[in-house]
Formats: C-alpha cells, sequence, structure tokens
C-alpha cells in the first residue's frame, strides 16, 4: 500500500479555483529619488575615500559619466607607479582637464555669476553648500585674481583635501 | 689600513664644514654626525635572484647544465674571457651575438669586490627588504610597508637630504615594490619617504594613458591660484591630517612641479625616442635603466636605488635567465658611463650592486629550449651573493673573501650606503638593523 494518499480531484480543483480567484490586479509602483538635504558644515566628513572612490568619483564629477572597470584598473597602475600620491592626483586632474569632455562652466557664466558658480562647485565636488564665509572669499578671489579659470576652480576643488572625505 | 688612511683624509676634510652649522632643507640645524665621503651613491639591486656560479664564479654553464664551457658573460662588471662556446645569451637568433662591452675597464678591476656575501632570505621579498632596511622584514606581510625604517628614512631624517635626493627606481609594480619607499615606522614613515618611480608603468604603460596630458601650470598665472584656493579649501576643512588614502612624500611645491615637469618631458622623450637607454634595450631592466640614467641627470640625487629583476626568468628558462644576467650587466655598464658623463656626478658618485637573494644549487625539472634546466631559490645556495662597489673613496681592484669564505651580509650593502652619505653613527644608534650589520669598509 502507498505511503500517500492522492487527494481528491474535486478538492484538488476547488484549491485552484480558490488561488485562481484570489489574484488581484499588480499595484502600480514608481522608483525614484527622494531630494536630500545638503549639509551645509563638513563636520560628518570623517572615512577617507579609497583610491578606486577618489577615482571613480573624479572622473563622474568632471566627465558626467562612469568610469569604466578597465580605465580604473590602469588609472590605479599609473598611481602604484608613481611615489608621491600628490603628484599622481595632481597629474591626473590636470590630465583629465585637457580632455575635450570635461564638463566645465565657461568663464563668462563664472565671471558674470560668481555665486552660482561658487554655489555649483561646492555641491559638485564637496555635495554641500558653501557657508557664506566661503562663498564671499570664493567669489572676492574670482573676481579679483585675473587668471582664474573654470578649470583652476574645479582643479583646487579636485584636489582638496575635504574631497578625499566622505 | 686603507680604512684608516681613508678617514684620515676625510676627516680633515670634514673637520672644516662641521665647525658651522646649516639649516638643512629639513630643517635640521646640524648635519649627520658621520663624514660624508661620497656625493652620490647609486645603490642597484642586481638582478632578481643571481646565482653565484654564472655571475662572480664565472661559470656559465659548466656548474649548472654539465656542459663543460665556463666564462665570463658580465663583462662590464667583472673581469675575464667570455665563453667560446654555446653563446645563447646576445642578440639575435638564439642569442648567438654577444653585446659588446661598454665599459673600458670592468667595475671590479676599479672597484672593490665581496666574492661571497651572506644572503639573510633566499626569496625577493625578504632580499629587497634587507637591502632597504639593512633588517630581515619579520612579520610583515606581503603587501603591508617596511616595518622597520628604510634607507630612504634614514638618508632623509638623519642626513637632511630633501625628498628629491633619495629616488627609488623599480623595475615595475608587483612584489610590493611600490610599498618599499618608506616604512610604517611611526619615528620615520612618509614624511622622510623617497620618491619612486615604476618608470615603464609611469611612462610607457598605464601611466603614459594617465598622465601623458596633464599640462604644467605657469607658476604665477596658474599654480598660484590653484594652490591658493586649495589651501583656504583645506583650511575649512578639518582634515585628521591623514592626506588621504595617499598622502605625499614632503616633497616641496617645487619638487613636486620639478617632478612634473620631469614627468612631462618623458613623455615627450618616449615620444621621440631620446630617452637615455642603453645601447641594447629588449627587456625590462634595459628600459628600466635607461629611465634611471634619465632621473639621475634630471634630479643628481644623493641617493638612488635601481632594481632590476629579469634574471628571475631563470624559474623556467635558464637560457633566458643568461640572457637577462647579460643585460643586466650591459645596464649596469650603460648607467656607470652615464654617470661619468653627468656634470657634479662623474667622479664623485659611488655606485654599489648587490643581489638580493641567488639561486640553488641544484636545478628544478623544467627544461628550455637548449634542454638546459631551470634553477629556482630556495636553498642554501640561494644565500649565496655577492657585492661590488666602485667610486672615489673605494679601493681598487680589491678582492675581500672569497668562495665558500664569504665576508659581510646583505644587509651591509644598506650600511654602506649609510657610511658613504655619513649618516651611520645615526643609523646605527637607532638599533632597527640587523644584528651584526656593518659597512663593507669596515670589513675591508
Amino acid at each position: 500500500m502507498s505511503r500517500y494518499t492522492p487527494w481528491p480531484s474535486s478538492l484538488m480543483l476547488a484549491c485552484l479555483l480558490l488561488i485562481g480567484g484570489s489574484c488581484t490586479t499588480e499595484p502600480e509602483v514608481h522608483y525614484g529619488l527622494q531630494p536630500l538635504e545638503l549639509a551645509s558644515s563638513t563636520a560628518d566628513k570623517d572615512r577617507v575615500k579609497t583610491i578606486d572612490q577618489w577615482i571613480s568619483i573624479l572622473h563622474a564629477d568632471l566627465f558626467g559619466t562612469a568610469l569604466g572597470s578597465a580605465e580604473l584598473f590602469d588609472i590605479k597602475q599609473a598611481f602604484q607607479s608613481v611615489g608621491d600620491q600628490e603628484v599622481a592626483r595632481e597629474s591626473l586632474v590636470a590630465s583629465f582637464m585637457q580632455n575635450p569632455d570635461v564638463q566645465l562652466p565657461a568663464l563668462e557664466s563664472m565671471l558674470t555669476n560668481p555665486d552660482n558658480f561658487v554655489e555649483e562647485a561646492y555641491v559638485r565636488f564637496l555635495v554641500r553648500y558653501p557657508t557664506q564665509a566661503e562663498r564671499t572669499w570664493m567669489r572676492n578671489y574670482i573676481q579679483n585674481t585675473p587668471t582664474v579659470t573654470p578649470e583652476l576652480v574645479y582643479s583646487s576643488f579636485a584636489l582638496s583635501t575635504e574631497y578625499l572625505h566622505y | 689600513m686603507k680604512r684608516r688612511t681613508f678617514l684620515k683624509k676625510s676627516g680633515l676634510a670634514a673637520a672644516g664644514s662641521a665647525a658651522f652649522p646649516t639649516l638643512l632643507p629639513s630643517g635640521r640645524l646640524f648635519a649627520a654626525s658621520g663624514r660624508r665621503s661620497s656625493e652620490h651613491v647609486v645603490m642597484v639591486a642586481f638582478a632578481g635572484g643571481v646565482r653565484l656560479q654564472e655571475s662572480y664564479l664565472r661559470r656559465y654553464v659548466d656548474d649548472s647544465q654539465g656542459e663543460p664551457y665556463a666564462g665570463n658573460i658580465m663583462y662590464n662588471m667583472l673581469s675575464g674571457e667570455a665563453p667560446i662556446a654555446k653563446i645563447v645569451y646576445g642578440t639575435g637568433v638564439g642569442g648567438i651575438n654577444p653585446i659588446p662591452a661598454i665599459l673600458p675597464q670592468s667595475i671590479e678591476s676599479i672597484g672593490t669586490t665581496f666574492a661571497e656575501v651572506s644572503a639573510l632570505s633566499a626569496g625577493h621579498f625578504g632580499g629587497m627588504n634587507s637591502l632597504v632596511q639593512g633588517a630581515v622584514p619579520g612579520g610583515q606581510g606581503l603587501k603591508q610597508r617596511p616595518l622597520q625604517p628604510t634607507i630612504f628614512e634614514y638618508l632623509r631624517r638623519h642626513g637632511g637630504y630633501k625628498a628629491t635626493d633619495t629616488w627609488f627606481v623599480g623595475n615595475g609594480i608587483g612584489g610590493s615594490l611600490p610599498l618599499l619607499n618608506h616604512s610604517e615606522h611611526p619615528n620615520y614613515g612618509a614624511e622622510y619617504a623617497g620618491n619612486f618611480f615604476a618608470p615603464l608603468v609611469t611612462f610607457t604603460g598605464a601611466g603614459e594613458s594617465a598622465f601623458v596630458d596633464a599640462q604644467v601650470y605657469h607658476p604665477e598665472n596658474e599654480l598660484e591660484p590653484l594652490r591658493r584656493m586649495k589651501t583656504f579649501l583645506d583650511q575649512q576643512f578639518a582634515a585628521d591630517g591623514s592626506g588621504g588614502f595617499g598622502g605625499g612624500l614632503n616633497n616641496t611645491d617645487e619638487e613636486k612641479e620639478q617632478i612634473k615637469a620631469f614627468m612631462k618631458l618623458m613623455y615627450q622623450k618616449v615620444d621621440n625616442g631620446t630617452v637615455n637607454i642603453p645601447p641594447v634595450t629588449d627587456n625590462r631592466d634595459t628600459g628600466t635603466v635607461g629611465f634611471a640614467c634619465e632621473v639621475l641627470s634630471e634630479f643628481k640625487p644623493a641617493f638612488t636605488m635601481v632594481n632590476l629583476g629579469g634574471v628571475d626568468a631563470c624559474h623556467s628558462n635558464f637560457s633566458s635567465y643568461l640572457s637577462a644576467l647579460h643585460r643586466a650587466d650591459h645596464a649596469v655598464g650603460h648607467l656607470w658611463d652615464h654617470i661619468q658623463s653627468i656634470p657634479g656626478m662623474a667622479g664623485n658618485t659611488t655606485l654599489i650592486l648587490t643581489p638580493e637573494c641567488g639561486r640553488n644549487l641544484q636545478p628544478n625539472n623544467i627544461l628550455d629550449e637548449n634542454d638546459w634546466r631551470a634553477y629556482d631559490h630556495s636553498d642554501e645556495n640561494s644565500m649565496r651573493i655577492f657585492t661590488m662597489m666602485a667610486g672615489p673613496t673605494v679601493p681598487q681592484g680589491l678582492t675581500v673573501g672569497g668562495e665558500d669564505n664569504p665576508v659581510g651580509m646583505v644587509t651591509d650593502t644598506m650600511m654602506t650606503v649609510c657610511d658613504l652619505l655619513g649618516v651611520m653613527p645615526e643609523v646605527q644608534n637607532a638599533g632597527y638593523v640587523h644584528p651584526g650589520t656593518d659597512s663593507l669598509f669596515n670589513r675591508i
């Protein structure tokens, strides 16, 4: 005699009807990003980026695109071949700046609306708004230094110690 | 006797300069207490595991493959006739054309050779660390910086040498080489590190793609504003002072700009084919030495370490090992020849070279195209190496010790550099080197 007793076919049919009858319409789900309040200070940045993070984020901030894994690997190798990592960082930033795809604001835009330019730079690189003191210093420096360009401002942000942290 | 005479002469010269304290680039008020007897020292880590039999003992295939052909295939470094048959180490098909000598006299004939020296490790990692630390890397992981101070840190901390006075030119970025330019030691560290390039990566490989377009900014119009803004940003940031994933080496702003300008120049020279490479450059060692020559010309460092490693092909191909050994010698000949052409370095540079380890007495089972067996490095024979040095204060034509009569240790090479550059008393007092380590001048 079998250990298992087969279900009566009428019972199986009832179950199928019950399951089928319980189906409801899939609710419409939307995914998106909630606006995030940017921090106004540097207090929370107490962790140091890894070399991978710094290079990848730099590329995203300057080009608006993600860096491929092969390119990241090559750049890391390049960094390992130079003893002074500050020199390596400065060289990479200066090299990126010569790339025609780098997304830099126009010089006119910086000069005509320095407040907006400064705020965008802080948000882009440091993920926060500038304090009033920072905003004032940067605006004054840009307005009073004729040789300052968006490239130099962005380079200073990319090479800043704060940009090494998150 | 020779040592005493040397000390007497150099002591007189040092007496005058020691009377007046000088503010050194590092901020130290007084110079190191040792007597500096050489303006420049170039140390070669030669060249990736070298059997004493094929190198100093000049036995070619007579003591390895059962073929009765001895001879010297390192005739820039060693004196003696080349093998008369079974030539595989040169250029051309089968390596039948030996590379002509560069130097009119061998390093052996113009310097001092320690015919057999004791290594402290049979491996590359231990050997390289012995050369840079003067100690064995006990407890040090493979991907970890040295635990004890390195020669670069000793020189910079105790000798007041600036960052671009000390260079490490590596033949690659494997084997933790890039980590050897400074230790994790709390009293030393990155602040006293040596500069480092792995030039075949920096200038011809991945580094070229990453850095070649870097613009060298105008010092006043561009660099000054950039630095000013960076300084302002840094002042606003309450950082922990770590400097991020990789800090600087305490190069001054001027030194950093010089390094970047040098990098730019190297990319141009690579494009133009004008890097000062040896006449035959067909492997990594010869290429590395070409860029080392460029570093010497540009920075005229007090201390430069050059690492070669091509002979490690011996793990699987004995003919390639012989070829690489011949090229390592060719590279050293070119290096020494080039040093003599650099104003400021010619005539006052000391060259010292030591293999980081030897190779086994018995072969493994891998046969190459000539049916010759390959050699690994793990036994007692791997602890047999040699050291050569030449320079203005080095006795000429002198051989110390001999086969089975070892004199000195691998760590002596580092202490000898300290001796030549005037920081030996401080290094000895620091107490981090392997017991018994001494300057080779004291072993003559």
